[in-house]
C-alpha cells in the first residue's frame, strides 16, 4: 500500500491521504475488510500527527470508504457499486473540470482539447 | 532521603580537592600554632577551616544553581535536601576529623610532637563554635547561589571564634556557654540547630532554583 | 485521568517579566510543542511546571495531581530534558547514570544501555568531554530510562545538527506509539514541530496567543500573497500581520476573512508555523517595509 504526500501543494494533507486512500479503494487495490494502517503507525510512517491521520480516516468513515472499530483498527468498509461508480465519476469530473477551465483561460476550444484527448487515450 | 545522602557522600569523597585541601588546613593550622600560643590558636582557626570545608561547595555560582536545577528535577522533596545537608556536614566533618588525625598522627611519628592538637579537635570550644558557626552559614548557603560564599563562611566564622575570644577575655563573649555543665550545652546547642533547620527549610521551600 | 499536563492562569512576575495566565492541557498519547521567540516565556512556564521557581497564581496538575502537592510522585513518572542541564562534568556516564538512578522506582538499567548503544555512546565516556549532540542523547537516555510516561524538554534540539535532531525526531515518535505517554517540548525551531506536533502551545511576551491541534491552526490561518495595489482593496485590520514590499504584499489572515477578499490575484497558500508566529508576533507593525 502507498501513500505519498507533499507539502509543497496547497491541498491539506489529511485530505491528500482521503483523496490517496478513496483512490486505492475505487481502484480496487484495498480490498472490502482490508486492514488498514494504524492511525498511530500511519503517523509515524508519513511523519506527521496523528491527529492529522486521525481527521482523514474520521472522514474516510463518514463518507463510507472506512470503518474504525476502536481497539482493533481500521477496515476498509463494504463498498456499495452505485456510490463507488458516482464516487468515481466524481473523481474524473472534478479533473475535467480543472482541464476545461485551465483550457478556457488559455485560450483553447473544445475540439482542440477533445483532439488532444484522443490522442493521449490511443497513446495507451 | 537516604539516596540523596549516599549520593552527596559519594560525590564529597570523590572530590579530590577536599583531600588536598584537608592537607593544607592541617599544615597551615600547624605551622600558625607553632608561631603563637598553641592551644588557644588552634581552637581559633581550625572551626573556621573545618566550617569552610564542611559547608562550602567549591563550585562557581552558576554551577551551583544548575547542580541545584538537576537535582531538584528529580524525585525529591526540598526538605529532604535541606536536611541530609545537615547530616551530609556532620559526616563530612567526621570524615575531615579523623583524616586531620590520622596525618597529625603521622607527623607526631617523625617527631614533631603534635598528639595534643588532636585533641583539640574534639573539644568541645572548637565542637560549640564549629557548631555555631554552621548553624549561621548554611541557611545563608541555601539562601544565596552567587559568588562570595567563600568569604561568607569566612566572616561569619571569624565572628563566631572572635566571640569566643571575647568571651576569654571576659568581655562578655560566648564565655558563658563554656561555664555551662555539658548537658546544658548540649541543649542549647540542639536548639541552635533545630532553629537552624527550620531556617533552612523556609528559605529553600520559598526559593526559586533558576 | 483525561489529561497528563494541565495549566490553569498560570501567573509569575519576575524582575523584567511577567508571565500571565497562561492554561493549556495535553491529553495522554500525543505530542504538544511549546512555541515562542526567546524570552517569551517558555523557559520560566517550564521551570513552573517542574516546581523549580515558585508560582504567584494559578495552578498545574500532572496526571492528574497537584505539581507542588505531589511533587515526589509526578518527578518519579517524569522524564526531563534541559537545555542547559549541568551534569557532575567530571564523571563518567556510567557514575553520572549511578549518582540519578536510584532516585526513580521503575529505573531500567538494560534500558538505558539499549538507548546508549542506540545513541553511540559509552559507559566509560567523561562528561566533559561529549559535544553537545551527545550530551543531549545522553540526557535523553537518563530521561528515557526510567519507565517515564511524561517527558518534557526544554529547547532540546538548539545547537544540534539537523541529523542528530532528525533522530531525535524517530526517537520521539517510536515514545509516543504508545498512547499512556505524552511529550511535551519548547523549541523556535518550529520545522521540527510541523512533521511531529499534535498540538501547538503559542505563547508572546507572557502571555497565551493560542493552543490548538496542528489540523486546527492550519484550518485557522491562512497565507495571503499578492499585488501590492490590491492591499488597497482589503481592510489591512483584519491582517494579524502583514508585510508590504515593493512588489506585492505578506499577510497572516484567519480563514473566514478569505472569503470576504476577492480572489483575483491573490495566492493563498497554507503558512508555515514560522509564518504564524513572525506575523502574531511582528502584527502590524511591519507595513511598508522597503
Amino acid at each position: 500500500m502507498r501513500i505519498i504526500i507533499t507539502n509543497s501543494s496547497n491541498e491539506p494533507i489529511y485530505e491528500q491521504i482521503i483523496n490517496q486512500i478513496k483512490a486505492l479503494i475505487l481502484k480496487g487495490e484495498l480490498k472490502e475488510g482490508q486492514l488498514l494502517p494504524s492511525i498511530r503507525g500511519l503517523a509515524k510512517d508519513l511523519q506527521i500527527s496523528v491527529i492529522t491521520t486521525k481527521r482523514a480516516y474520521d472522514e474516510l468513515e463518514k463518507k463510507g470508504f472506512v470503518e474504525v472499530i476502536p481497539g482493533k483498527g481500521s477496515y476498509v468498509a463494504p463498498q456499495n457499486t452505485e456510490l463507488l461508480k458516482e464516487q468515481k465519476i466524481k473523481i474524473i469530473e472534478a479533473k475535467l473540470n480543472e482541464i476545461v477551465e485551465e483550457s478556457k483561460l488559455l485560450g483553447f476550444t473544445f475540439e482542440d482539447v477533445n483532439s488532444m484527448l484522443k490522442i493521449l487515450f490511443e497513446e495507451e | 532521603m537516604l539516596k540523596l545522602l549516599k549520593m552527596d557522600v559519594q560525590l564529597a569523597l570523590k572530590d579530590k580537592n577536599y583531600y588536598i585541601n584537608g592537607l593544607l588546613l592541617i599544615l597551615f593550622a600547624y605551622g600558625l600554632a607553632i608561631k603563637m600560643d598553641i592551644m588557644h590558636r588552634l581552637l581559633l582557626q581550625l572551626p573556621i577551616f573545618i566550617c569552610i570545608f564542611t559547608s562550602f561547595e567549591n563550585d562557581v555560582n552558576e554551577v551551583i544553581s544548575k547542580k541545584h536545577l538537576l537535582i531538584q528535577s528529580l524525585p525529591i522533596k526540598r526538605w529532604e535536601r535541606v536536611v541530609s545537608k545537615y547530616i551530609l556536614v556532620v559526616v563530612k566533618f567526621v570524615l575531615l576529623a579523623i583524616y586531620i588525625a590520622l596525618i597529625l598522627k603521622l607527623l607526631d611519628s617523625f617527631g614533631f610532637d603534635s598528639l595534643e592538637y588532636i585533641e583539640t579537635i574534639f573539644k568541645r570550644e572548637s565542637f560549640t563554635l564549629w557548631i555555631i558557626s554552621l548553624a549561621i552559614l548554611i541557611p545563608i548557603m541555601f539562601m544565596h547561589f552567587g559568588i562570595g560564599r567563600m568569604v561568607i563562611t569566612i566572616i561569619v566564622t571569624n565572628i563566631t571564634t572572635a566571640m569566643y575570644q571575647i568571651g576569654i577575655e571576659g568581655r562578655g563573649g560566648f564565655e558563658f556557654l563554656f561555664q555551662m555543665s555539658n548537658f546544658k550545652l548540649l541543649s542549647i546547642l540542639v536548639i541552635v540547630i533545630g532553629i537552624s533547620i527550620w531556617l533552612s527549610l523556609f528559605v529553600y521551600n520559598s526559593r526559586d532554583l533558576g | 485521568m483525561d489529561y497528563i499536563l494541565e495549566v490553569d492562569q498560570l501567573s509569575r512576575r519576575l524582575d523584567n517579566f511577567r508571565l500571565k495566565d497562561i492554561s493549556f492541557k495535553l491529553k495522554p498519547g500525543y505530542i504538544m510543542g511549546f512555541i515562542g521567540a526567546n524570552g517569551s516565556g517558555k523557559t520560566t512556564t517550564i521551570k513552573l511546571i517542574m516546581n523549580l521557581i515558585r508560582k504567584d497564581s494559578g495552578s498545574i496538575k500532572i496526571f492528574g495531581k497537584d505539581n507542588i502537592q505531589f511533587e515526589k510522585e509526578v518527578k518519579d513518572r517524569i522524564g526531563f530534558v534541559y537545555d542547559d542541564l549541568y551534569f557532575f562534568e567530571n564523571l563518567s556516564i556510567e557514575e553520572m547514570k549511578d549518582t540519578i538512578a536510584p532516585f526513580y522506582s521503575k529505573w531500567d538499567d538494560e534500558l538505558f544501555h539499549k538507548y546508549l548503544n542506540e545513541f553511540g555512546l559509552y559507559e566509560g565516556m567523561i562528561i566533559k568531554e561529549l559535544s553537545k549532540g551527545m550530551k543531549m542523547k545522553f540526557s535523553l537516555s537518563l530521561a528515557l530510562s526510567h519507565h517515564a510516561d511524561f517527558i518534557i524538554m526544554d529547547e532540546p534540539t538548539a545547537g544540534l545538527d539537523p541529523i542528530v535532531r532528525r533522530e531525535l525526531l524517530d526517537i520521539l515518535y517510536d515514545i509516543i506509539q504508545d498512547e499512556k505517554k505524552a511529550i511535551f517540548f519548547s523549541t523556535h525551531i518550529t520545522a521540527d514541530l510541523e512533521k511531529i506536533a499534535d498540538y501547538i502551545t503559542f505563547i508572546d511576551r507572557g502571555k497565551m496567543v493560542f493552543s490548538k491541534s496542528i489540523e486546527e491552526i492550519f484550518d485557522t490561518y491562512k497565507l495571503v500573497k499578492g499585488d501590492p495595489l490590491l492591499i488597497e482593496q482589503i481592510n489591512k485590520e483584519e491582517f494579524i500581520g502583514l508585510r508590504e514590499h515593493n512588489v506585492g504584499f505578506e499577510g497572516l489572515v484567519y480563514k473566514d476573512v478569505i472569503d470576504k477578499i476577492n480572489n483575483k490575484g491573490i495566492v493563498i497558500e497554507k503558512p508555515s508555523l514560522e509564518d504564524i508566529m513572525y506575523y502574531h508576533i511582528k502584527g502590524n507593525k511591519n507595513v511598508k517595509t522597503t
